[in-house]
């Protein structure tokens, strides 16, 4: 039989003070609009992470519609992690549980545009993850700790870092720079000493079936943040939030993409270029398994 | 009382892979080193913002860093280039953050008295 491939994307333009917002997102719950019988949403739901980005230096752009070999090769990771590189890392990542709100409070007008879930700057928490644990060694009453397997990269700069598990240095430090696997941090350790270190994200929940899901609309650096839990702050004035992904591969996928562009026609062609290549996808995705040949021959070529 | 001038000066530097640059400069301190931005001796590679044990434990030229066998010196000036100016927004938000931060510990850390001699009598009798 033929194995029907519907995907059904969704483009929202919308004109900010500043440029043109351009999202679009692969449907994933059914819709009723444009009417159609059954309301269809992408279905196999498989390939709704159509958005292959591409990231450099903290930076994503869309690279293209994935092409049915990109589905099977690039992993799929959402805009689903938090990171902080300034102030109240420790307190956010040892106070918060799941269901916990994390509110951006750095107005960012290009995250809400009106349709549900993306209707505020307020985040449902899933749970902090330890996202690397090593073992790291202090020499003396100073700045630097040598970290066993780990290389010192620029990204990793102002990140946070759980000491535990040693002698008098338990707590959390900051990098602000680093060698190899040493590494320079806020505060001086008391002398020579050793522990476990973990870094963290915290990890949204996206919501439950039924609803799109809900990500960080675009990455974004030095926002401003506070932890929430009913209704009460338990940590505020954080400073230095990052949105980020779960995965540091280059090239990945997501079921969602957000541009602000500078003119109304980069949008629009952003918008024409998207919705060719997803009628690409959709041909190349739609396959006749009524037979398996055990050896096909393909000829191209004069 | 414990201060600095910081001067921060943006540049665009067209046709450069990195093209937003940021220079700061400590021009003037009171009560503190202006040589504040912490530098790799061995490359001349910018680390960062000094915290007090930097002060106290790294010169503030490159020279004397390689005679005396530290890791480290520091300078009063500091220039970086990047691909996003978002990214270079980030850094300097953060970088006079530490630049307070070492400022006013600095200026705890020294407000302690400590030094010159003093004669007590400790005796039995109270």
């Amino acid at each position: 039989m033929t194995t029907p491939v519907t995907i059904r994307i969704r483009q929202q333009g919308i004109v900010r003070p500043v440029g043109y917002q351009a999202t679009q997102w692969a449907v994933t719950v059914p819709v009723s609009d444009p009417i159609s019988d059954p309301p269809l949403a992408t279905d196999p739901l498989s390939f709704a992470p159509l958005f292959v980005i591409r990231t450099v230096e903290g930076h994503e752009n869309l690279e293209r519609v994935a092409s049915v070999g990109d589905l099977y090769v690039l992993p799929v990771a959402e805009l689903d992690r938090f990171d902080v590189v300034g102030n109240m890392a420790g307190e956010l990542f040892d106070t918060a549980q799941p269901g916990d709100t994390l509110r951006i409070t750095s107005e960012r007008p290009y995250w809400t545009d009106g349709v549900a879930p993306y209707l505020d700057q307020d985040f449902t928490v899933l749970t902090p993850v330890v996202v690397a644990t090593y073992s790291g060694t202090t020499a003396g009453a100073n700045t630097t700790i040598s970290v066993s397997g780990y290389r010192f990269v620029d990204a990793d700069r102002n990140r946070w870092f759980k000491l535990s598990g040693s002698a008098s240095n338990d707590g959390w430090y900051q990098i602000l720079s680093g060698a190899g696997s040493v590494v320079k941090v806020n505060r001086a350790f008391t002398g020579v000493d050793g522990g476990t270190i973990q870094f963290f994200h915290l990890q949204l929940d996206p919501g439950g079936p039924g609803v799109e899901p809900r990500y960080f609309p675009t990455r974004e650096q030095n926002l401003r943040w506070e932890l929430r839990r009913s209704a009460v702050a338990l940590v505020s004035n954080g400073t230095g939030g990052r949105t980020l992904r779960g995965s540091s591969e280059e090239l990945v996928r997501s079921v969602r993409y957000t541009a602000v562009l500078p003119s109304m026609s980069d949008a629009n062609n952003l918008f024409l270029v998207s919705r060719q290549q997803v009628a690409e996808l959709q041909r190349a995705a739609e396959v006749d398994d009524t037979a398996f040949s055990a050896l096909l021959t393909y000829t191209a070529g004069p | 009382m414990t201060w600095i001038v910081l001067d921060l000066n943006e540049e665009i530097v067209t046709g450069a892979e990195k093209p937003y640059r940021v220079i700061y400069t400590v021009s003037d301190a009171s009560g503190i080193d202006r040589e504040l931005f912490v530098y790799f001796a061995e490359d001349g590679r910018y680390s960062n913002v000094a915290v007090s044990e930097d002060l106290w434990q790294y010169p503030t030229s490159r020279d004397e860093a390689r005679r005396t066998d530290k890791q480290f010196f520091r300078t009063n000036k500091l220039t970086v280039d990047f691909a996003h100016r978002d990214i270079a927004r980030e850094f300097e938000t953060f970088t006079r953050g530490r630049l307070d931060f070492v400022t006013r510990d600095w200026s705890d850390q020294s407000s302690i008295d400590f030094g010159g001699n003093t004669t007590e009598v400790l005796s039995t009798e109270s």
